[in-house]
């Protein structure tokens, strides 16, 4: 039930969501190595992540309701309040204080470098954050990816890409070309890995380049373009090989 | 008086009978069992369209098939701030009908995938649902450059047109056909926003969104 965590997952930090993706009174739908989590923030600004699990009947959080201080589950609209996901009320029953132990699963939350990352493991104290970049940056449009992660760190050092393994996250360097030749041909653009699933992963980017205006959206779409096209790439092969039974 | 031949669960009803609200307009619906009876391809509802689609409008006489049809038909005739249809942009109109088709491509791959598992409906639905992620891809890369500069809608910068309307229902309902919104975070911020449209309405299976803080 609530609180128990029957799978042990990894101490490792993975990035689920650029920062301000995770919006006012929105819940965030992700996933990390096959657990589904819902990302809310609550009127204070703090980010919470949570299994997305109503510990109830096992409905999805993230077609519920986030309140500025709690989420609402959907189905029986039982409360769930932000930080300690204790539940708070249950309409049904709405003159007692729930039990202690109904409390939604929470997920280790912190935001960095422009993201939201998410710790699945209950091992104290936590991994540190990756070292990435200083506090001049720009994120970049996430790529999901119908392919396991083995396969996208794969394809990528076959593009010589530098790709450091089994670290917290997996980041790849690659050099991105840009389409503006003032920009000296390419632009250093650090990929974060984040595995979905075993059939499913998430490129996040960032370059170490505070961009505004009409620069920033050349960087976002000329780089959005080009990680498109390895995505399909990506993709392509992943179908071929298992037409082929590879 | 406008008579609107709806059904319940049907998303293209959905769309007119949306708005329909919006517009504040008074409307007799006229109940056609699409499921189980099949009573849009019954004799008495073919002669008032050979197609045997839902919805159909009469208004005052004026018979109109096709839910996109009856949106523009709807915005030109009787919205009086002339948002939801902007006719006086020619660049407005064409960027809202690019979406009006992309609404029909939703109609043909998502939507079939919801008949399928939910009304038994025959078809290739793997084929449907692999059809409805590569525009799921599509619109959600479109909402996310929109939303970049400021724009919150498909079409315009400051508020939502029928194009909104006409992609929201078979997008929402995806789930039902077995196509999860989970990889495209825009499309998910653009159906709350959608949802905080002032007299929005449900239908089964699509729940109120939180309001935003005041």
């Amino acid at each position: 039930m609530s609180g128990e965590r029957p799978v042990q997952f990894p101490n490792r930090w993975f990035p689920v969501a650029r920062i301000e993706e995770v919006v006012a009174r929105h819940i965030v739908q992700a996933q990390v190595l096959g657990q589904e989590i819902a990302i809310w923030r609550d009127d204070t600004g703090f980010a919470n992540a949570w299994e997305n699990r109503c510990p109830h009947r096992g409905v999805r959080l993230s077609i519920g309701l986030n309140t500025g201080h709690e989420l609402r589950c959907q189905y029986h609209g039982w409360r769930y309040s932000s930080r300690s996901g204790q539940c708070s009320f249950i309409p049904a029953q709405p003159d007692r204080k729930p039990a202690n132990a109904i409390r939604a699963t929470t997920y280790g939350c912190t935001e960095q470098y422009g993201f939201v990352w998410v710790n699945l493991s209950n091992t104290q104290p936590t991994a540190p954050l990756p070292s990435l970049v200083g506090d001049s940056f720009t994120t970049l449009r996430s790529t999901h990816v119908d392919a396991p992660l083995s396969r996208v760190k794969a394809f990528l050092e076959r593009r010589r890409a530098s790709v450091t393994d089994g670290g917290p996250p997996d980041l790849v360097e690659i050099d991105v070309p840009m389409r503006d030749p003032a920009e000296n041909g390419t632009m250093r653009t650090t990929l974060l890995m984040q595995p979905m699933s075993d059939t499913q992963t998430v490129i996040h980017g960032i370059v170490a380049k505070a961009l505004v205006g009409n620069d920033r959206l050349a960087l976002l779409r000329s780089h959005d373009a080009y990680l498109t096209r390895l995505r399909d790439e990506i993709e392509n092969l992943a179908r071929r090989d298992d037409t082929h039974g590879r | 008086m406008l008579k609107l031949y709806d059904y319940e669960l049907s998303g293209n009803c959905y769309k007119v009978r949306l708005l329909i609200e919006f517009l504040g307009l008074a409307v007799e619906r006229i109940p056609v069992e699409f499921y189980p009876a099949q009573e849009h391809k019954t004799a008495w509802f073919l002669a008032i369209n050979p197609l045997g689609q839902l919805p159909v409008i009469d208004d005052d006489g004026l018979i109109l098939r096709d839910a996109q049809a009856i949106l523009v038909y709807l915005a030109s005739k009787y919205d009086d701030l002339g948002r939801w249809y902007p006719r006086d942009s020619a660049e407005l109109l064409g960027d809202i009908q690019m979406w009006l088709s992309f609404a029909a491509d939703l109609n043909g791959t998502v939507a079939l995938a919801r008949l399928h598992d939910s009304f038994f409906h025959d078809c290739d639905v793997a084929h449907c649902r692999a059809a409805a992620h590569r525009l799921f891809r599509l619109i959600d890369q479109h909402l996310w450059f929109a939303e970049q500069i400021g724009q919150d809608w498909l079409c315009s910068p400051t508020h939502p047109t029928i194009a909104d309307i006409a992609c929201f229902p078979y997008i929402m309902l995806s789930e039902e056909g077995g196509v999860s919104r989970l990889p495209y975070p825009a499309i998910r911020r653009w159906t709350d926003r959608v949802k905080r449209i002032p007299r929005f309405t449900l239908m089964p299976g699509i729940f109120f969104a939180s309001a935003l803080p005041a």
